[in-house]
């Protein structure tokens, strides 16, 4: 063949080679080449040829590719032994070679065999049964070839191995993308919703499972559109817990948490949920998104809920009996064992008769376990006995258990304790009572009686009402003697004993429990419970008392003294109201002390007053007298012609002073007469206008003499009731007043109204200098003229005080306003009638 | 003359109960294959067969007629369909294996012959016989022809009792006596030419030239002959391309079509690069061919003998290939040849090469008793 065909053949063979990519292939395709072109019908490709040692004859090398040698084919891509020379060393071509007969794996007795070194570490081997046949140098000819494709197949190996990551890499990808659609396929038909939540404190939803919709209601696209904040659908109480997880999840450490929180649901009603959060991270351990997943939890917790009511329900505070159908105990609560004293180890196994108190006869419970049996519920009241042998009240509910065939298997008895609320029961009514006892005793200790009726009613009330006293009530009251403060007298007493009563008539300080305790009070609270000395000498019953000081401030005013039977035990409870009992009867005693004080010191000062006026009414008639005998025979020798002028001016001082000695003795016998309550007046119904016209008529000389202007403005046609000469007598004072301590040719004003009040008003106003406030209080008291006296102004200083008395006599009122250096005003104000039928019309 | 094939067949049966037959059937008498498929389903004896340009014996070629060849013990056997080899050819081979009972493991001395019968127009059948060695490797030897129509048209050309269809393989297992021997004695030329660009059995560019301009030149350079579109097919069969091998043997592809692009295509395919030459046919009446052939045979005489003899190199040699079949006739003295005319052949030309597909060839196989 010639040389040209030769290179084309071999640049057809390097070409071939050339075009492939993979490994096998490429060996495949060089392997089948070779083949063709040569006359070796089997060839094979091995590696493994670089760690060949040449001391051993057979050597394993890899077999990666057999062609034609079908008894070598199973083994391709496995280990072979093959004869070690045969494989060292480069390209050759070995024939009749005695080595070729070590290949007993072959199909064929090899006659030849072409080795064509690729690497160090690979060959091909031609193997035929005849002699190669060829010309050509073929352990050389396909050196470039060898070359080439050596190159080559480290390409293929390269790109292969690539591929296979590549490859296997895809297929992880896709098995991951299998798993996850499957693990999504898993979720959507599962209870569990699964959410990635951005890492932000309101938790915007990034993604949640479409399952949302059948567990929650929401559609899982218009979570994750609008990447609505978690937080929202938390409930509140759960929220800052929750966020408080969530910000500890930054932690690096922190892998996963768990939480048990309340979520709305689309319908707004709350669910519980179970939430596993898992923190993502990016390579840097930075904390990039949440992936939480969440399962509803709100049937366990109601399931929770209900086990906790049911077991709280057994364990409530009311005593719970489960007894079997032999009626015996086969479980009983905490509270039950509370109340009876006995453990439950004490009663399992054992019948409720151990309860029995005694106080009910064998019908009472024939009757009630016969209701039980037939109506399959009894409750009532029923009294037990417990451990320790006390006997308590308790209100039992007993229910048949009956199963599905309608027979009985349980007894529930659930009873409760009534002896604290009897005694509750019982405190408040005492309370009450003794309410209705303080209420009564205060009433009495206002009431106007006297002393010893006050305590005796006091007494009668007090042990008629407290149901703790020994019956019948026995007690007294004794008070500090007010003649002997040394003794204590008994003032009021129920049940006593006649020895009793005769011997603690008189109790002095300091004796028996009484006296003891009034020398010297207890301190507050302090209980006396004693047995009375009294009652050895008496040879009384025996028994206990409370003794009580009654105190007004520290000073002792008596004793309260309340029998008590001898077993009667201590109470606080009865001392407080004790206690409380004698400040009301202080209270009471002390009252009527000061009353009795008040009385006697008012009858004195009005025996002194009537003393007075006896004395002032005497003494005015004995001095008007002789004064009558005076004035009478002054004046005849006033009309003694033949006296001279001096001695006429004598006798004249004499008249003057004389009369004015009897206006004064006059007024003087007025207001003692008006103080003795000696003067009568007779009110009747009148007009005052013309009463003061008659005054005003009367005074107007005077007046007129002074310059002084008389303006009556009253014109008020009113009628009131008065005595009219007491009234006339009181205007002619205010009018006489106004002028004579007015200023010269001052004026004098009288105004009138009436008040809403049914009452009429006379102003009278001068122009006078006017009074100083401070002396406005003592206008009215008898014998002040408040400087008058030095004025030249005749006055007695009593008219006032009478013109008080008899307006006050009147029904009326009398005042005064007065402005220094302008004048004052007087003002009465009386009693106004209806005008009378006639005058009205 | 032969009796009626039904009868044939019948005493086959009768004379091998276990056994087959083998037909090999005339294009002409194609339409007899569904006549004979229900006698044999009748006789429930299986038939194994295929359609082909014409059928020969010893004294030549016959357009008309039907051989049976009996097989004393039924094959293991196997119609592949080969519908999309070209695109999966590693699924193809894989079906034939999957079907083709192969007994084990095989016996070293009892080397048994897989004899192929491919239809024509299956494309890629050297690469098919490729992958086929690859997994069977040389636990058999390797035989067979291509049946079809003379024409290269569409023929449902294989069968067995049941099924007759095109594109498809029809594979036996024959006993170790059925050593076949190919022989097609072309020359290779002095120079060569590489084929730039083929695709299967189409030959697009040789030396970057459309294939048909190189072809026309080798064939004036070496031959004075002016090869045009109309002339083609009277004178490529005489002047195959020949797939130059290292080891100076040609493996022959003969063109049969042009396109209009100056593609050729040739029967059997043309790896890409391989260097081609233009072959020299052997001359008429040279009696070499049949002499190798023989020596091949190792010289049985009085052995019967199936011979493939292509059909392309019939109309090279014209009456010399009467003349090669009456030299064969003689080499076996009282042997029956018989055999048909065929469009590829497949085989080891030296028994124990590795496997090729041929044109312009003789397969001879040993028929034993």
């Amino acid at each position: 063949m010639a040389r040209e065909q030769t290179i084309h053949i071999l640049y057809d063979m390097a070409l071939a080679s050339g075009g492939e990519t993979r490994v096998r292939p490429l060996i495949t395709k060089t392997l089948q080449r070779l083949l063709y072109h040569t006359t070796f019908p089997c060839g094979l490709f091995i590696s493994g040829t670089e760690q060949l040692d040449p001391a051993r004859p057979n050597s394993p090398v890899h077999l990666e590719l057999v062609i034609g040698c079908h008894h070598l084919l199973p083994l391709t891509g496995q280990q072979v032994m093959l004869p070690t020379a045969l494989l060292h060393g480069p390209s050759a071509l070995l024939e009749e070679d005695p080595l070729l007969e070590a290949l007993p794996q072959l199909s064929f007795a090899c006659r030849s065999l072409l080795r064509l070194r690729v690497s160090a570490d690979e060959c091909f081997l031609l193997l035929s049964p005849r002699q190669a046949l060829h010309t050509l140098p073929l352990s050389t000819l396909f050196e470039p070839i060898l070359r080439n494709f050596g190159k080559n197949l480290q390409l293929c190996r390269e790109n292969e191995a690539y591929t296979e990551s590549l490859q296997a890499e895809n297929q992880r990808r896709k098995a991951a993308e299998k798993m996850l659609r499957q693990e999504r396929d898993l979720f959507a038909a599962g209870p569990v919703v699964v959410f990635r939540w951005a890492s932000e404190p309101s938790l915007p939803i990034e993604y949640v499972s479409d399952n949302i919709h059948a567990q929650f209601g929401y559609r899982a696209q218009e979570l994750c559109r609008q990447r609505l904040p978690f937080s929202r659908l938390v409930h509140p109480e759960d929220l800052a817990p929750l966020q408080a997880l969530i910000a500890d999840s930054s932690q690096p450490q922190r892998d996963f948490f768990e939480s048990e929180y309340r979520i709305a649901d689309r319908q707004g009603q709350w669910r519980w949920i179970y939430d596993l959060t898992i923190p993502q991270r990016n390579p840097h351990g930075e904390l990039e998104s949440l992936t939480g997943y969440i399962i509803d939890i709100s049937q366990r917790k109601q399931a929770e809920l209900e086990q906790r009511l049911l077991a709280s329900v057994f364990e409530a505070n009311e005593a719970i009996a489960i007894t079997d159908a032999g009626n015996r105990f086969v479980r009983v609560n905490q509270a039950f064992c509370a109340i009876t004293g006995y453990h439950e180890d004490e009663v399992i196994g054992r019948q409720p008769s151990l309860l029995r108190s005694g106080n009910h006869d064998t019908t009472f419970y024939r009757q009630m376990w016969q209701q039980v049996q037939q109506q399959g519920h009894w409750e009532g009241e029923i009294i037990n006995r417990r451990k320790d042998g006390e006997l308590y009240p308790e209100w039992l509910s007993i229910t048949a258990v009956a199963d599905a065939q309608g027979q009985i298997g349980n007894y529930i008895a659930h009873f409760t304790d009534l002896s604290t609320l009897k005694a509750q029961q019982r405190r408040i009514e005492r309370t009450a009572t003794e309410e209705q006892v303080m209420t009564g005793l205060l009433q009495l200790a206002l009431a106007e009686t006297d002393q010893a009726a006050f305590l005796d009613t006091a007494l009668e009330l007090l042990f008629g009402q407290l149901p703790w006293l020994s019956e019948p009530a026995r007690g007294a009251v004794f008070l500090v003697d007010t003649d002997d403060p040394d003794y204590l007298s008994l003032t009021a007493s129920r049940h006593f004993e006649p020895a009793q009563l005769q011997h603690c008539q008189h109790i002095p300080i300091g004796e028996c429990r009484c006296g003891l305790v009034a020398l010297q009070p207890p301190p507050l609270n302090h209980h006396e419970l004693h047995t009375c000395q009294a009652s050895q000498l008496l040879n009384l019953q025996a028994h206990c008392h409370y003794t009580v000081p009654i105190l007004q401030q520290q000073r002792v005013l008596g004793i309260l003294n309340v029998l008590l039977a001898a077993d009667h035990p201590a109470s606080e409870d009865e001392q407080s109201f004790l206690l409380r009992v004698a400040d009301v009867l202080s209270l009471g005693i002390g009252k009527r002390q000061t009353q009795q004080l008040l009385l006697r010191a008012k009858e004195e000062a009005e025996q002194a007053n009537r003393a007075k006026s006896d004395f002032l009414s005497r003494m005015s008639h004995e001095l008007r007298t002789p004064l009558n005998a005076i004035l009478g025979f002054a004046q005849i020798l006033e009309y003694d012609a033949a006296l001279q002028g001096e001695q006429r001016d004598s006798v004249q001082e004499i008249i003057k002073a004389g009369h004015h000695l009897l206006q004064l003795i006059n007024e003087v016998l007025d207001l003692a007469r008006i103080e003795a309550g000696g003067i009568d007046l007779q009110p009747e119904p009148l007009q005052p206008a013309a009463l003061l016209d008659e005054c005003i008529a009367l005074l107007r000389p005077l007046a007129a003499a002074r310059g002084i202007a008389l303006h009556n403005q009253a014109r008020l046609g009113v009628w009131v009731h008065a005595d009219r000469m007491r009234l006339k007598q009181v205007l002619l004072n205010l009018l006489s007043n106004a002028i004579k301590y007015n200023r010269q040719h001052g004026q004098v004003q009288l105004l009138d109204e009436c008040l809403d009040e049914g009452r009429w008003c006379l102003q009278v106003r001068d122009s006078g200098q006017g009074i100083d406030a401070a002396q406005l209080d003592e206008l009215f008291q008898p014998f002040k003229r408040l400087a008058a006296e030095h004025s030249g102004i005749e006055g007695t200083g009593i008219g006032l005080s009478i013109t008080q008395r008899l307006v006050e006599l009147m029904a009326g009122e009398i005042g005064v306003e007065s402005h220094p250096g302008q004048g004052s005003t007087f003002r009465i104000c009386l009693p106004r009638l209806p005008p009378p039928a006639a005058d009205r019309q | 003359m032969q009796p009626p094939i039904k009868q044939q067949l019948k005493a086959c049966q009768q004379r091998y109960p276990h056994g087959a037959a083998m037909l090999l059937v005339a294009e002409a008498d194609a339409q007899a294959i569904p006549a004979l498929q229900q006698y044999a389903r009748e006789l429930d004896y299986p038939i194994l067969g295929a359609v082909f340009p014409a059928l020969l014996d010893g004294a030549g070629f016959h357009t008309r007629g039907i051989h049976l060849l009996p097989l004393p013990q039924c094959p293991g056997h196997a119609l592949i369909d080969l519908t999309g080899a070209q695109q999966d050819p590693e699924q193809a081979i894989a079906r034939l294996l999957d079907n083709l009972a192969i007994p084990g493991p095989p016996d070293p001395a009892r080397q048994a012959t897989l004899c192929l019968l491919f239809d024509a127009l299956v494309p890629n059948i050297a690469t098919l016989l490729e992958m086929l060695y690859l997994q069977l490797g040389d636990q058999f030897r390797y035989a067979g022809a291509n049946a079809g129509s003379e024409r290269f048209a569409p023929l449902p050309c294989l069968f067995d009792s049941h099924r007759l269809t095109d594109q498809a393989v029809l594979a036996m297992l024959l006993p170790s006596c059925h050593r076949a021997v190919l022989e097609h004695g072309y020359q290779g030329g002095d120079s060569g030419m590489i084929a730039t660009s083929t695709t299967g059995n189409k030959v697009s560019h040789i030396e970057w030239r459309p294939a048909i301009e190189v072809y026309q030149e080798l064939v004036q350079q070496q031959f004075g002959l002016a090869i045009t579109r109309e002339n083609f097919y009277q004178h490529a069969v005489h002047l195959p391309f020949g797939i130059q091998r290292l080891n100076g043997e040609v493996v022959v592809r003969i063109p049969i079509g042009i396109e209009e692009d100056g593609a050729l295509h040739c029967v059997g395919e043309v790896p890409e690069n391989v260097l081609l030459t233009l072959l020299k046919a052997p001359a008429p009446g040279s009696g070499e061919t049949v002499s190798r052939l023989c020596q091949g045979l190792q010289g049985r005489p009085g052995e019967d003998l199936l011979l493939f003899y292509c059909a392309g190199r019939r109309m090279h040699l014209g009456e010399s290939a009467t003349e090669e079949l009456a030299l064969l006739q003689r080499g076996l003295g009282s042997g029956v040849l018989r055999g048909a005319l065929s469009l590829g052949e497949i085989g080891q030309s030296r028994g124990d090469q590795y496997p090729l597909f041929h044109n312009a060839a003789l397969l001879a196989l040993p028929w034993c008793r």
